[in-house]
């Protein structure tokens, strides 16, 4: 296997997958944010983000607590430091993989 | 913009798409939070008000009798402005966003937001600076006056308690800075600029890439600043022969000049994503870079009483007609932002 498929193929599988890239994303840019802000921000439906939420939060990737702003009820979530050092390195690894394709590009 | 057609296609490195492509999409994820900071107009709002509070100060300053300030018991009403003229652009942005934004948009805390307590602590600081900047200019005169003199030596308490107080800044200014002002770490890029440049300096191309992009840089930390310092000349020579009748100094418009240029930049910068969907931002950025100073002297200046230097007298009125713009403009984002976000009829899973 060449290094540009290597740096691709050791690509977190939690979290490269469209809907949770953008979770993260969103995410690691934050201190915290809830439910409604992420819903808004990904498009993705209820379940779908719950569910992408879920995978998230057993991979130990993200926190979610559920609390109340006065009356309503209202989930937090923040990404934990595994879940930022995991990203930080799926973004070092795409990098990885931007450099591989520059040089692939070399000429000759 | 939308999220997902924004990642819907080439995502994966796996389908042959270059990974500059996905980093990309990363990249304009990461920065949206950020972006999105002022898209309810509550910063221009805050930061309205502000200025609107310093244009007025003066003028209160001009209207209240003297007996205001000489008891403890009547003294406050003339600090109530200055409080709030130095809270609003924290307070302000906050209510916007607890009761208007966040139940629209979902809440979302960013990192590295100034907390309550640290603005305090800033403004005791600077309060310290100002303060010790002050006693150390009179304490410097009154020494220069005192040497001439043979009776210096019954002067000496007062130097002392003058040094005392000084002292006593230096030492609040000094302990609260390095309290406060700390290195904020850097908000996460989805690039690694550290490693794309160590890379592309080994290959020939690369190594052209990274002098246009130094280039670029330098061009941009030199460019700016002499074209922004360049359109502030060229406005306040505009001001002069635009104004020939009135009666303003050069150093007059040349601190107005500075206020209003500094103003504009900041109108741009935080309006940077929402005036490509608001084109009438484009009016207020040109209103607030020529209509404050041509207004100013058709207001009343607060000249006596006010406590302002002559330099300093003419700013008012430009302030006033700087924060009415900044406000008026917040107040109408506030109105799309509102009309564009209803509450939504939502139940948390």
């Amino acid at each position: 296997m060449n290094e540009q498929l290597r740096a691709i193929a050791d690509l977190d599988r939690v979290i490269h997958e469209p809907g949770r890239m953008m979770i993260v994303a969103l995410l690691a840019a934050v201190a915290e944010c809830d439910f409604l802000y992420l819903l808004r921000e990904t498009e993705l439906n209820k379940g779908n983000l719950s569910s992408h939420l879920a995978k998230l939060e057993a991979a130990g990737y993200v926190e979610i607590e559920k609390t109340y702003r006065g009356k309503v009820p209202q989930t937090l979530l923040r990404l934990t430091p595994p879940g930022r050092a995991a990203f930080a390195a799926y973004r070092q690894r795409l990098n990885a993989a931007l450099v591989e394709q520059l040089q692939a590009r070399r000429p000759s | 913009m939308q999220t997902q057609s924004l990642m819907k296609d080439n995502l994966h490195p796996l389908s042959g798409v270059p990974a500059a492509a996905d980093l990309a999409q990363l990249q304009a994820l990461m920065q949206r939070p950020a972006q999105n900071v002022n898209a309810d107009g509550s910063f221009e709002l805050g930061w309205g008000v502000a200025v609107l509070l310093g244009g007025l100060i003066p003028y209160l300053n001009a209207t209240l009798p003297k007996t205001v300030w000489a008891s403890w018991w009547t003294s406050w009403i003339g600090y109530v402005p200055f409080l709030c003229f130095a809270f609003s652009p924290y307070a302000i942005p906050k209510i916007i966003k607890r009761f208007i934004t966040w139940p629209r948009t979902g809440y979302v805390a960013n990192p590295n937001e100034v907390k309550l307590t640290q603005l305090i602590l800033l403004m005791i600081m600077g309060g310290a600076i100002g303060l010790g900047l002050a006693l150390a200019f009179f304490f410097v005169s009154d020494l220069r006056e005192a040497i001439g003199r043979s009776d210096v030596h019954r002067q000496l308490p007062h130097f002392i308690w003058v040094g005392a107080k000084l002292l006593v800044c230096g030492i609040v200014a000094v302990y609260l800075g390095r309290k406060t002002i700390s290195r904020r770490p850097a908000l996460p890029t989805a690039y690694d600029a550290a490693l794309i440049q160590q890379k592309l300096a080994q290959i020939p191309a690369g190594r052209k890439q990274l002098h246009a992009v130094k280039f670029t840089l330098l061009g941009m930390f030199v460019g700016i600043p002499i074209l922004i310092g360049g359109v502030a000349l060229g406005l306040i020579f505009w001001y002069r022969i635009a104004l020939p009748q009135v009666g303003i100094s050069w150093p007059q418009l040349g601190v107005a000049g500075f206020l209003v240029v500094m103003n504009a930049l900041l109108y741009l910068m935080a309006n940077a994503v929402v005036i490509r969907q608001l084109w009438w931002k484009w009016l207020v950025l040109a209103f607030l870079l020529v209509a404050p100073v041509m207004l100013a002297p058709a207001i009343p200046y607060p000249a006596v009483n006010s406590g302002l230097s002559p330099t300093l007298v003419s700013l008012p009125p430009v302030m006033l007609c700087l924060g009415l713009a900044w406000f008026l403009s917040g107040a109408a984002t506030l109105a799309w932002f509102i009309r564009r976000h209803p509450l939504p009829d939502l139940e948390d899973p």
